[in-house]
């Protein structure tokens, strides 16, 4: 037997984790939503743009015909909607988690290891953040910006609602990680990586976030979901993403009030997409937490 | 004339009526405490004043229609005038033209309802540094000019205006009020039953604030409160010495501020409302509601403008009619507004006042074809090129221009994109739209010429009018044609060749008129509705006691 390759702990998640079903379902219907936010074009050749107010509100008709999944209330092809809204609403969860991720780990590293008045002023905004509630934040500054205009590319749509979203995301980064190089710094390691004259750039890039980072991996695809989920409350409300860019969210704001007038489908197919997608990336994160931490797999 | 943001609700009169009733004698001829039978209405615009001379939305109209009289009022079936106020008002030359007031009439307050009262009200108005809504009814008015002076865009005035009375309006005696215009006008005396032409009382213009919150009317109801963003409550003025007084004792305005009623209908909070697009479909499977809904063809005309003061492609007639071949007006009405809308092929409301004639306008139908020959005759649609289309922030009026962007796209190719924006009328005002835009015009009084003039002549031919940058020759002759005309029925006949000289100019495309709907409690009987906003005319309202 030839020597083992290094273990680490990433590699060792990997390990556990490419053998669980629940896993592997996961991952196959999360990689399929987002082939289909990368390539709508593979899934549907119909724009979701082109509305034809002659044919609104037809039933599903099943794949093969023109509308396998039927149309909406200004005779928009359903299929199509549902397609082209993936892009906005994961795009939005992605760059929300992305920036926050960035901010939190930067400033938790920089609280933990300076301390002092660096610290003092991280964890007291991180405070000052956490009891605003999100929802009422995120109404007030997006009516506040709701006549601004950012453009009308998918990222002028999305824009809004992911810089209020990233503002309110990145507390929970910055605090998980700050607590994890609290614990590190004070390693050998650490000591004698100082005590080599590194700079201190080159120990928190190097010797620290390597060992903090596993916790907050795991928060990454539960955070994704949540994300997800106030899109479309947000949109719910009005104050989302804007039209004429379609969203998952917005198709269930448009959708809900037909469920009692003889039209569920406009509601019942954005919905199972949005629980399947979340549902997707709540059980991936349930299983990375396990792997990446020791302590839980007890 | 006004030009008001309908909401569907609003436009199907969507005053809610709910009743407490007369607590009567149980039987024996014992005196029973009688409560006060109450109406209970919504107002569903944002309502800022209750002034006659500044009130121009339908909400505050509806309101002021049982606060005040007017000089004449309109039959709610046929739109006819008669006179209520007046005792007679007489022409010789269609110029001058006297005005003789019922004696004996007074305000509210105890003045007395003569010819002073209607001066004083009319030269409020028309004094230009008072911005009052209602001013430019006064512009037929001789000594017009004089009263405007100059403001500048913040409205600070920067010229006194050289008079401060309207010379053309003299009182001759107490009951006796001569108007000049500045040329002669067949269908004045059918202007007067509109709300900006309402007397006001001296203590009135004392305190003009206090007076816009608690009016002091002359008609059959007094206000008794209005809590501004909340309702306004109003009981019946004992003294009443006219005979068009409603059966009931009190009103109660909800203000819902463009919120929906409907919800508060259901739940018999209110018992008279109008149902959204979705809800419909619960609605009309209802028996029970069945039997409470009273429909009438509303006067509304919602329709499409052009910025014709830009140049090419919106100068081109070819495009602007392809534009409207190519809106499926039926097929969006039947999917988003479904009876609530009338698909209009005319400029002036057929059959709803003098003069109105459907098929006027000859490209208003749906013709996928013959809109591309169109476009092709304009020579195309720019490429590259975005059209905008520009509409106020109302949820279901958004709707429909999404689905008239979705329309034109569908057929001619052309790609849009909807702006709703809360600055709308100043966009529209100031010149600054970009591409076609959201129209709606409603009449104040039954004569075509409501539809034509106020909204398109200008007499300026360099810029045309505001709104559109429309001048058209032949047009503006037919209108003074018909202002100088000897009858209202020549006058009528008239206005009718300014439609068809409109219609050959085709400045703008016609959309639909309202319909107007309205649910109603079982309590309620002889629910009428007005002919022109859709509201419910409280006077013949009959209410029974439960």
């Amino acid at each position: 037997m030839s020597e083992a390759p290094a273990r680490t702990l990433m590699s060792d998640a990997w390990r556990s984790l490419r053998f669980r079903p629940d896993v592997i379902v996961a991952a196959v219907v999360l990689v399929f939503f987002l082939v289909m936010a990368a390539f709508p074009g593979l899934f549907t050749s119909t724009s979701p743009r082109r509305c034809v107010i002659g044919d609104s509100r037809l039933a599903p008709q099943g794949f093969g015909a023109e509308h396998p999944f039927g149309t909406d209330s200004f005779g928009c092809d359903l299929l199509a909607q549902l397609v082209h809204g993936a892009r906005p609403s994961l795009l939005l969860a992605f760059v929300v988690v992305g920036i926050a991720l960035v901010i939190g780990i930067t400033l938790g590293v920089l609280a933990a290891y300076y301390l002092g008045w660096v610290d003092k002023l991280v964890t007291r905004v991180i405070e000052v953040l956490l009891v605003i509630p999100l929802l009422l934040a995120a109404m007030l500054l997006l009516s506040l910006f709701q006549g601004v205009d950012v453009g009308s590319g998918t990222l002028g749509t999305i824009l809004l609602p992911a810089l209020v979203l990233t503002m309110f995301a990145w507390m929970g980064y910055a605090r998980y990680v700050r607590a994890s190089v609290l614990e590190v710094k004070n390693h050998d390691f650490v000591t004698a990586a100082r005590a080599l004259g590194a700079s201190d750039l080159r120990i928190m890039t190097r010797h620290l976030l390597p060992n903090a980072i596993g916790p907050v991996t795991a928060l990454v695809p539960t955070s994704i979901a949540g994300v997800i989920g106030a899109e479309a409350v947000l949109s719910f409300l009005g104050i989302g993403v804007r039209p004429p860019a379609i969203s998952w969210g917005l198709m269930i704001s448009n959708g809900s009030e037909w469920v009692t007038g003889g039209h569920p489908h406009l509601l019942l197919y954005p919905l199972a997409c949005l629980v399947v997608t979340v549902l997707a990336l709540v059980v991936l994160g349930d299983a990375l937490r396990d792997a990446l931490d020791p302590r839980l797999a007890a | 004339m006004r030009q008001a943001r309908i909401t569907t609700a609003a436009a199907a009169g969507f005053a809610a009526v709910a009743l407490v009733a007369t607590g009567c004698s149980a039987g024996g001829g014992d005196a029973v405490t009688e409560e006060p039978a109450t109406v209970h209405l919504a107002l569903n615009q944002d309502v800022g004043t209750l002034l006659p001379m500044d009130s121009n939305v339908d909400d505050n109209i509806a309101v002021l229609d049982v606060v005040y009289d007017g000089l004449v009022r309109y039959d709610p079936e046929t739109t006819e005038p008669y006179n209520y106020v007046a005792e007679e008002i007489s022409t010789e030359d269609n110029t001058v033209w006297t005005i003789t007031i019922k004696p004996d009439l007074t305000f509210q307050n105890g003045e007395p309802v003569d010819a002073a009262s209607f001066a004083r009200a009319w030269n409020y108005a028309a004094y230009g540094p008072n911005a009052m809504a209602n001013n430019y009814f006064f512009e037929r008015f001789v000594g017009y000019d004089e009263m405007q002076g100059e403001t500048d865009d913040a409205g600070v005035v920067t010229v006194e205006p050289t008079a401060t009375e309207l010379s053309g309006v003299t009182v001759v005696d107490d009951h006796t009020l001569e108007v000049t215009l500045n040329g002669p006008f067949a269908g004045f005396s059918t202007m007067l039953g509109y709300t900006g032409f309402f007397p006001v009382a001296e203590a009135c213009l004392e305190d003009v604030e206090a007076c816009a919150v608690k009016p002091i009317g002359n008609g059959p109801f007094q206000v008794d409160e209005w809590v501004q963003g909340e309702k306004v409550t109003a009981s019946k003025w004992a003294d009443y010495p006219l005979d068009e007084a409603p059966a009931f004792d009190a009103v109660e305005w909800t203000e819902f501020a463009g919120g929906s009623s409907w919800a508060d209908f259901m739940a018999g909070n209110l018992d008279e409302g109008a149902p959204g697009a979705a809800d419909l479909g619960d609605v009309e499977s209802d028996p029970d509601l069945a039997e409470r809904v009273v429909e009438r063809p509303g006067a509304a005309l919602t329709y499409i403008g052009f910025p014709l003061y830009l140049s090419e492609p919106w100068t081109n007639i070819e495009l602007r009619k392809a534009i409207s071949m190519a809106i499926d007006r039926e097929g969006i009405i039947e999917a988003i507004v479904p009876g609530e809308r009338v698909p209009a092929d005319s400029w002036v409301v057929p059959g709803g006042v003098p003069g109105g004639e459907t098929g006027t306008c000859e490209f208003c139908t749906f013709d996928p074809e013959a809109a591309k020959e169109a476009l092709a005759a304009a020579g195309g649609w720019p490429s590259g090129q975005t059209l905008t289309i520009t509409a106020g922030t109302d949820e279901e009026e958004a709707e429909l221009f999404k689905a008239i962007g979705d329309s034109i796209q569908e057929t001619l190719g052309v790609p849009y994109e909807l702006e709703t924006t809360e600055d709308f009328s100043s966009k529209r005002r100031n010149r600054e739209m970009t591409g076609i835009f959201r129209n709606n015009w409603f009449p104040d009084y039954p004569v075509n010429e409501n539809y034509l003039a106020p909204v398109y002549a200008s007499g300026d031919p360099e810029e045309g009018n505001t709104n559109f940058g429309y001048y058209g020759a032949e047009f503006e002759e037919a209108i003074e044609a018909g202002d100088s005309a000897e009858t209202l029925e020549d006058a009528v006949a008239e206005y009718q060749k300014a439609e068809a000289a409109l219609a050959a100019d085709f400045p703008t495309v016609p959309l639909w008129f309202s319909v107007s709907r309205s649910y109603h409690s079982e309590r309620l009987s002889n629910v009428i509705l007005d002919p022109f906003s859709g509201q419910m005319k409280l006077r013949p309202l009959e209410v029974a006691a439960e």
